[in-house]
């Protein structure tokens, strides 16, 4: 136990010295605080028109109740404005005649709503009486792709700055000398996992309360980050095992990271028969495991079990992954 | 001065490509180029999945929805089993249609908020598809003016190349510059560089050169097997090496104010990750806030969509913009590169 401590305040110091903890804790939590600022314009985006000032301004009080209006000065500044980069149609006036101005490379989804709400707004009078009906209080699937994102790259980071310390050994040859000390491949893997755990464990639970709020069941995080310990672990042994020196890691990283990412994404917009291909993932349990936690909605299954999966999914990785890198971590590999 | 640039440059391009790195970018070459060919369909729809169901004897709605192409698994013969398609499918929304009083009557159900706006836009296109059975058939005085011809609609499989090459092709030298440097300050090789003759603009030209050159080497092998020929490949030429330019010079300026790889590690992916942003654009073009057009990949993955399949816009602004970027991040670059990385430790 001793061991473990010792190699746990000598990474927690190499990280205090070189501000590393400082950068690894700040820069996901101001990823969040940005994403947070950002999200509701993001997923209220709908339609916007460049529209000239030269309309009746019926018409344009008309619009806004379609779409997002950008009030120009005359046809020549819609034009322009309708050449941008962006899907923006326009809406212009010539002799009396209502004009829908297109760029001619507009998604058909865009067109056809500029084309509709236009019509609707001359037509004026409507026919059919609407209602609306939310089944739930669901958040958006962008809101659940970017949120969750970030929550799965928090969990991600402590095991790779982990993996990194392990690389830092082997170039300065610390690694023989541990080699030689009573220290175990499972105490030493330990060692490495818990210091990332308990890093994790603060990105984590920062990000989600920058994100979700306090209204969080925060005891439901605790068994998230628990199912999560051993994927951490994981991150740590391929990062550490695989690399040699911190090219080789970034090659490592770069492999790793849009795997653990896409797998779980992907499965959103594949359909229900399809998920079985999936189920062998342990990030994909772990994402279902978020899923459950903040949006409770359409789950694969449900939240405890995800956590289950989760658990036993990535035990099995990582033992395989300990026969695999054991020999590479230490020299004797014991 | 040219044969000090190519000493440097030589020995860079060596370091850069003896390592796993290479591998890596080979594996995801195949990987990419196989996903766009075999795994991404060509009609992929990132819009809402709409469910209907028609309560009324006249059966306007499901007409509308078979006239509009909707499949039959779309039209649900019952509200308990229209409710629980939409519950299932979190990207949905279900239409109930009912003619039975003086009004007819529309609802909608969804999941959870939608914008005032957006709902009036769904009430409008039902509503523009169900006027012509009660009688409103003229349409309106509304003219469609196209400024060019209209576009011919891109495969999804396809339209994922441009993504790709903006945020693994372009961006390589910003994470692989950093790399490297990180490595020549654990060899020591800066410290023996600062008493040579090749000076700051030597260092940071032969650095972006060859990251320019993996990034034509890269771009080229990926879009080729994607798409084919059928593109200005000089115009894409142009684009991956200023694109290439711009990222290695911007990550050797973040780098050098870092001690190690760990260090950066945080701030690299952040920055990493804002500099994507832009593919929300790019998936919903109607989401464009003036902050966002700001990032460099904003007009990068605009203008190679363009180059990759033409609709006639005008590249001048792109191409205005590549070389001043370049410039602005040269100087930054050089800047940094001579005031911070080679007084370090004197």
């Amino acid at each position: 136990m001793r061991q473990i401590i010792n190699i746990m305040k000598q990474d927690l110091a190499t990280a205090l010295r070189d501000n590393i903890l400082l950068y690894m804790i700040i820069a996901p939590l101001f990823l969040a605080l940005v994403i947070k600022a950002f999200l509701p314009s993001i997923e209220s985006a709908g339609l916007n028109l460049a529209v000239s000032a030269d309309l009746d301004s019926e018409i344009i009080a008309g619009l806004n109740n379609y779409a997002v209006v950008e009030l120009l000065e005359d046809n020549q500044a819609v034009t322009g404005r309708v050449e941008m980069i962006d899907a923006v149609p326009g809406v212009i006036t010539e002799n009396g005649q209502i004009i829908l101005l297109l760029e001619g490379n507009e998604p058909e989804d865009i067109i056809d709503a500029a084309r509709v709400a236009l019509t609707a707004v001359i037509e004026g009078e409507t026919i059919i009486s609407f209602e609306y009906r939310s089944l739930d209080e669901s958040a958006s699937l962008m809101r659940e792709i970017i949120t969750l994102s970030l929550m799965m790259l928090a969990l991600l980071l402590g095991g790779v700055v982990s993996g990194f310390n392990i690389i830092d050994e082997k170039d300065s040859k610390a690694v023989n000398a541990l080699a030689v000390t009573p220290l175990t491949l499972s105490q030493y893997i330990t060692a490495r996992t818990v210091l990332a755990f308990l890093i994790t464990a603060i990105i984590t639970s920062g990000t989600a309360t920058i994100l979700f709020g306090l209204g969080i069941d925060y005891l439901k995080l605790v068994a998230v980050l628990l199912a999560s310990s051993l994927i951490i672990a994981f991150f740590c042994l391929v990062v550490g095992g695989f690399s040699n020196n911190q090219v080789s890691a970034i090659a490592v990283i770069k492999v790793l990271m849009p795997a653990y990412m896409v797998i779980p994404i992907a499965s959103l917009f594949v359909s229900e028969k399809w998920q079985t291909a999936f189920y062998l993932f342990p990030n994909y349990w772990q994402f279902q495991m978020l899923r459950g936690l903040f949006f409770g909605e359409n789950l694969v299954a449900p939240f405890w079990w995800s956590l289950l999966l989760t658990l036993v999914l990535s035990a099995v990785l990582l033992v395989v992954m300990v026969k695999i890198t054991g020999g590479r971590l230490m020299p004797r590999g014991r | 001065m040219i044969r000090r640039f190519f000493a440097l440059f030589s020995q860079d391009l060596v370091i850069a490509s003896r390592n796993a790195l290479m591998w890596v970018l080979l594996g995801a070459l195949i990987i990419i180029i196989l996903t766009v060919r075999l795994v991404i369909p060509a009609d992929f729809e990132m819009g809402e999945t709409q469910y209907f169901y028609d309560k009324s004897a006249q059966g306007y709605l499901e007409t509308a929805a078979r006239l509009e192409g909707f499949d039959q698994e779309r039209i649900m013969g019952s509200l308990p089993e229209l409710e629980q398609v939409v519950a299932a499918d979190q990207n949905s929304i279900g239409i109930i249609f009912e003619d039975d009083e003086a009004v007819p009557r529309v609802t909608i159900i969804h999941h959870g908020a939608i914008s005032l706006e957006n709902r009036n836009l769904i009430a409008a296109a039902i509503e523009d598809s169900l006027r012509p059975y009660y009688g409103f058939s003229g349409q309106p005085d509304l003219q469609v003016s196209y400024l060019r011809p209209a576009a011919e609609k891109v495969p999804q499989n396809q339209n994922a190349v441009p993504p790709l090459l903006a945020f693994e092709v372009i961006v390589n030298g910003f994470m692989m510059v950093a790399v490297l440097l990180f490595q020549e300050k654990m060899e020591g090789t800066i410290k023996a560089y600062r008493v040579s003759p090749g000076g700051p603009s030597i260092y940071v030209i032969s650095k972006a050169a060859v990251f320019a050159l993996i990034g034509i080497f890269y771009g080229l092998l990926m879009v080729i097997p994607t798409i084919g020929f059928s593109f200005n490949i000089l115009l894409f030429l142009i684009v991956l090496f200023f694109g290439s330019l711009i990222y290695t010079w911007l990550g050797l300026a973040v780098a050098a104010f870092f001690n190690n790889i760990s260090e950066w590690l945080f701030i690299g992916i952040a920055l990493l990750m804002i500099n994507m942003t832009p593919v929300i654009s790019y998936g919903w073009p109607s989401f464009a806030p003036r902050w966002l057009t700001y990032i460099p990949s904003y007009p990068i993955i605009f203008g190679l969509r363009e180059i990759l399949f033409p609709s006639g816009r005008s590249l001048a602004e792109l191409f205005i913009f590549l070389p001043l970027a370049a410039l602005v991040a040269y100087l930054v670059c050089y800047l940094v590169v001579k005031n911070k990385l080679m007084r370090e430790g004197r």
